[in-house]
């Protein structure tokens, strides 16, 4: 017989959501286009985007309390590295999500 | 820069069924609003909008484009559709063929076409490929480029390069602008071109979230049940150009491509397709169609009349010569031909002794405005003789030029009209002959349960407002909640709110394509050219992807084949009349002015009878006292919801009985005179588009028909236009020219002949109750269900004429019911709930085997029954005749002692006498509980019999009303028999006690207040007695349930026709 481990499912350092959406601090241009972004690794400067990789649109769960509405980005910065960007539509700020 | 010439090539309506969010006509205006030059409707796997659209487009002034979205069958992906597009006339064909070979490939409802197909069927088509869910944009999302090569070539081959291109489009869904690298890329190597397309499902943004529920309805799971398969975003609308152009920009050949595809494809339009009127083969020796048709007419007329006298030759040459002036000979001797099929069926069936000529004995009847034609009588299209009527050809065929070929009912009984679709496509095959599409749209019902599951709202509460709501509209929810207490207040919470919004918007949309009761078209060129066929749910059947609106659009002959059950029992009433007295009756041949008949109907004594048998019919006649065949069919059309719509019935009665009156324009003359100055029928409403607005007879044909479509309203104020102005130059007061105007609106109403056919069989049947009930009543309990009284109405009402109702009995029954003399008749072994017709049969043949049944044992061992059934047969008093029988009650607890489950092994014969126990005798309330169990009536009484005892003295039954007078108070009880509510106004319900039926009505209020109580089986109300020029009413204003420890059997037993 399983003994009870005494926590509620979901609680505790058992289970941890993957890949949550962290802050991020993105420069834009004139059409809402990632120009820059924030050294992700703190205290550095600004890294440049180099290239627009990919560029969609989710709008989802609107039934739900939180209905999703983000425009990704996914970019080449000028240090070689892709990211992954989003702006939130609800709230208007950015985030940085690995997909 | 200037916006470049943009197209939508790929473009799912409503009728991609589960695909598309918005109608055709929000596509087409949305689209000519915003600029482009066409719009193609590429729905899934149907060309059942392309009608549509090219009469919606050509009133926006925008290019319409057929094309489908086909799916192919794939060996490894499975199913997946591509796009293709109608270049020319060829390419049509070819595509309604291709999806008529999907449907017939793949499992219903699961289309999928064998790709070999295209090779032989491809000419005139261009395919689009790539679009997101596709084979080859699968191949490519799984980096298979050489298995996408592949794809590409094999349509190339089949089509020609320059008929295959590669779709393009710019959702901004994740992995799209990826795919759209490698689709360009994959085009520059293999040279085929890339198209710009936007993959439209709706015309509008705000859409988007009723397409995620149409997504959640189709796959049958909620929204959270469909992640992968709803869209990711909401931009699959109808876009501005500038936009469209600004997220092509870097592929200007993909929008050059657009622009050129459109070209191709729009100098074709559905409209070019022909069909030819049919041409059935004519014998030896005659000139052509319209000479044979003309001889076969003249020798009927001589079998019908004798001789053929100046009047009548004249009539005859008339419709000759306007039959040969529209081309209808051929059109005539088809409907001759599927009259002598159904002639041939009827004599199969034994309905008919083989040799009746069709004239004297037609196996149908016609309906509609055709029986205004005498030809017709004379192939046996109707049975009306129209001569007699002085009827109006007009509104069937207008001399100057037909609007459609005039449509045909016939009514058949049942049995003939099953087994005459199955013999049209045996005979003409289903390449030839379909049966119409009927499109299912969602009502507030259907809209709750689907939108609230896929909302995954709780199903119990759902269930509560899908019962308790008196709206048929999903756009009454929110009025809707407010009224039940389980759900007011919720209005505003997540989830109700949705459904509240996305049942508004569902509202009204198709659900699928399903089969038409009876309407068929033939053809004489293959109708799988014209338009795609498919298999129907009932193996056998045919039917096309085209409703009736379309099918009028495109010009093609329809013709209906509907069941009657009124006939089913005419037919066999006047069997059993045969049976037991040998006449042969011949119902054209009674008099038509027998005053006893009238006298019935005057009084409205008339359940049973059809046509005139409901509520509101019954209230009616008794005012409109009829006389003769003009007053039946005046009597059937007034009852009818574009009559009651501007208060005819009532305003026609009081003229009727004096009232002075007069037109509101002496135009109005020739069109009413005979209805006193009110519209009673369809006609009118042609002719005084003519009289009064100046139409020629065509267009005012086609001036009604618009109020009786869907979303008409520009279409009607065109003609509103144009008659204000016929009106004007006829001298026509615009204020006098918009009351007659007023007058017409969108609910049904007879035609003129229609109101005479149907007339003309209400008065044979009621001669048939007159002079011999017992067939009469037997013949209704054999044609149940006939949607009007129940079994114990008709029973009841039996009674009052003097027949008894006899239980099934063992010994005595057959299957059906059969009259035992002349003024009874024994209910069939069929009638007993909780046993299957088979098992029925099954004791009827041990019974013409082995002798009748000496007693409950011998049942037991010979019959071959289950318990259940034999419980079922004791408690319904099927054997209580037996020998030896007891009480109900001591004869189950003998079943239960003597039944044993059938065994390979032979039972010994032992003697269990000594066993029974003494049991005390089944009370009547007990018996009768049993009865309404197992046969829906009690054939001792009624249940009020027994209610009674229990009513205080003030409780008047049916019997003492006719001492009540006007405005007195009153009280009454019974079982409720029916509920309605014409027009969604005053609600009209009939009680039944021991004596007859009570007529309440309820005002709304009072409604809301009791409707609870009122929804009761048996109720109590009280009220105000209100009678009016001959007709009673009991004002309800107070209620409450009549119970009884019994009377759930009650509810279960018998269904009341609510809001029928």
């Amino acid at each position: 017989m399983v003994t009870h481990p005494g926590t509620a499912p979901g609680a505790g350092p058992l289970y941890r959501p993957l890949n949550l959406p962290r802050p991020a601090t993105v420069r834009t241009d004139a059409r809402g286009l990632p120009q820059a972004i924030a050294d992700t690794r703190g205290g550095g400067s600004a890294a440049a985007v180099r290239a627009l990789l990919d560029a969609w649109e989710l709008d989802d769960e609107w039934w739900r309390e939180d209905p999703i509405r983000r425009r990704y980005f996914r970019l080449l910065l000028a240090d070689g590295r892709v990211l992954t960007v989003f702006c939130d539509l609800v709230g208007g700020n950015w985030f940085r999500q690995d997909v | 820069m200037d916006a470049p010439a943009y197209s939508e090539l790929h473009c799912r309506s409503w009728y991609s069924f589960g695909r598309g969010a918005s109608s055709v006509d929000e596509l087409v205006v949305r689209a000519a609003k915003l600029g482009y030059q066409a719009l193609a409707l590429t729905d899934r796997d149907n060309l059942t909008g392309a009608l549509e659209l090219a009469e919606a487009a050509r009133a926006e002034g925008l290019k319409p484009i057929v094309g489908a979205e086909v799916t192919m069958a794939h060996p490894e992906l499975g199913p997946a559709p591509i796009t293709l597009l109608a270049e020319n006339a060829a390419g049509y064909s070819n595509l309604c063929r291709l999806i008529g070979s999907a449907h017939r490939g793949g499992e219903r409802r699961h289309p999928q076409l064998d790709p070999v197909k295209l090779s032989t069927h491809g000419e005139g088509l261009i395919a689009l490929l790539g679009s997101s869910g596709g084979h080859l944009a699968r191949h490519l999302d799984s980096g298979h480029l050489a298995a996408a090569r592949g794809l590409v070539a094999g349509y190339c081959q089949q089509l020609g390069s320059d008929s295959v291109f590669i779709e393009l489009q710019r959702h901004l869904a994740p992995g799209e602008l990826v795919r759209n690298r490698a689709l360009a890329e994959l085009a520059g190597q293999l040279g085929v071109g890339v198209v710009a397309t936007g993959g439209v499902s709706y015309h509008d943004r705000s859409r988007h979230r009723l397409c995620d529920i149409l997504t959640a309805i189709r796959l049958n799971t909620t929204l959270d049940g469909c992640h992968r398969q709803r869209h990711p975003n909401a931009n699959y609308h109808l876009r501005p150009i500038e936009e469209l152009a600004r997220l092509f920009r870097r592929w200007p050949q993909a929008l050059e491509n657009n622009a050129r595809i459109a070209r191709r494809c729009m100098a074709f339009s559905v409209g070019q397709i022909r069909y030819r009127l049919p041409q059935p083969p004519v014998p030896e020796g005659f000139a052509g169609q319209q000479a044979y048709f003309e001889h076969v007419c003249r020798i009927a007329a001589r079998e019908r009349y004798g001789r053929i006298t100046p009047t009548l030759q004249a009539r005859l040459q008339k419709e000759f010569d306007l039959i040969a002036k529209h081309d209808l000979a051929g059109f005539f001797l088809l409907y001759r031909q599927v009259i002598e099929m159904a002639r041939q069926v009827a004599v199969e069936l034994g309905h008919l002794p083989p040799g009746a000529p069709l004239s004297q004995r037609a196996p149908g009847r016609g309906r509609g405005s055709s029986v205004a034609m005498l030809t017709g009588t004379l192939i046996g299209l109707s049975h009306v003789d129209p001569l007699e009527y002085d009827l109006p050809l007009e509104r069937f065929l207008p001399a100057d030029r037909l609007a459609s070929p005039p449509d045909i009912d016939l009514d058949f009984p049942r049995d003939i009209r099953e087994r005459l679709i199955l013999k049209v496509f045996d005979e003409l095959g289903w390449e030839r002959a379909a049966l119409t599409a009927m499109i299912p749209t969602y009502r507030l019902p259907g809209v709750v349960r689907d939108v609230g599951r896929s909302l995954g709202l709780p199903a119990a509460e759902l269930a509560i407002l899908a019962q308790r709501a008196e709206s048929h509209s999903g756009a009454d929810l929110e009025q809707e909640m407010a009224k039940i207490p389980q759900l007011a207040g919720r209005q505003r919470q997540r989830g109700w709110r949705d459904l509240i919004e996305l049942g508004a918007q569902l509202q009204g949309f198709p659900k699928g394509l399903a089969q038409h009761p009876g309407g068929m078209i033939i053809s004489s060129e293959p109708l799988v050219d014209m338009v795609p066929v498919q298999p129907s749910a009932i193996p056998g059947r045919y039917i096309c992807q085209w409703d009736k609106y379309a099918i009028e659009d495109a010009g093609f002959v329809k013709i209906d084949f509907l069941s009657l059950g009124t006939l089913s029992q005419m037919q066999e009433c006047l069997q059993l009349i045969e049976d037991r007295t040998g006449r042969r009756i011949d119902l054209s041949r009674i008099d038509h002015t027998d005053p006893a008949v009238y006298a019935d109907l005057e009084r409205g004594d008339t359940v049973g009878v059809f046509q005139v048998e409901s509520a509101a019919q019954m209230q009616t006649i008794k005012r409109m006292r009829p006389r003769h065949l003009y007053d039946m069919a005046l009597q059937v059309a007034a009852v009818r919801p574009g009559v009651g719509a501007n208060d005819g019935v009532t305003e026609f009665l009081r003229r009727r009985h004096g009232q002075p009156w007069d037109y509101d324009h002496p135009l109005e003359r020739r069109a009413l005179a005979k209805s006193l100055g009110i519209i009673l029928f369809q006609d009118q409403v042609v002719q005084l588009g003519m009289d009064v607005g100046g139409l020629s007879a065509a267009e005012a044909d086609l001036m009604r028909r618009a109020f009786q479509r869907r979303n008409s309203q520009d279409l009607i104020g065109r003609y509103w236009q144009r008659f204000r102005e016929g009106a004007r130059d006829r001298g026509v007061p615009a204020a006098v020219a918009d009351r007659i105007f007023r007058k017409f609106n969108p609910h049904y109403m007879f035609p003129e002949a229609h109101a005479l056919a149907f007339g003309a069989t209400a008065y044979h049947m009621a001669w048939l109750r007159h002079y011999f009930p017992a067939e009469f009543y037997c013949a209704i309990f054999n044609a149940q269900p006939m949607g009007f009284w129940s079994i114990e109405t008709l029973k009841e009402d039996a009674l009052r004429h003097g027949i008894r109702t006899l239980g099934p009995d063992v010994n005595r029954s057959h299957l059906e019911c059969r009259p035992e003399g002349p003024d009874e008749f024994r209910m069939g072994l069929g009638f007993v709930a909780g046993i299957a017709a088979q098992n029925a049969e099954k004791l009827l043949a041990a019974r013409e085997r082995g002798g009748g049944f000496e007693s409950l044992r011998d049942l037991i061992a010979r019959a071959g029954l289950q318990q259940s059934a034999l419980e079922a047969l004791v408690k319904a008093g099927a054997c209580d005749d037996l020998a030896g029988a007891g009480d109900r009650r001591s004869d189950l607890w003998e079943v239960g002692l003597h039944y044993r489950p059938p065994s390979p092994q032979a039972s010994l014969a032992l003697e269990h006498r000594e066993v029974m126990p003494s049991l005390a005798p089944l009370s009547p309330e007990n018996q009768m509980a049993y009865e309404y169990q197992t046969l829906r009536l009690f054939t001792g009484g009624h249940v009020m019999e027994t209610l009674r005892p229990r009513l205080a003295d003030k409780v008047l039954s049916s019997r003492q009303l006719d001492q009540v007078p006007d405005g007195a108070r009153i009280s009454a009880a019974g079982k409720v028999l029916r509920r309605q509510r014409p027009l969604g106004k005053m609600v009209f319900m009939t009680l039944q006690d021991e004596f007859g039926m009570i007529p309440l009505a309820v005002w709304p209020s009072t409604w809301q207040r009791h409707r609870n109580e009122l929804s009761a089986p048996l109720v109590l109300i009280e009220g105000v007695m209100s009678r009016r020029d001959g007709s009673a009413n009991i004002m309800v204003d107070r209620a409450q349930r009549l119970g009884a420890p019994w009377s759930s059997e009650l509810t279960v037993s018998e269904k009341t026709h609510d809001w029928g």
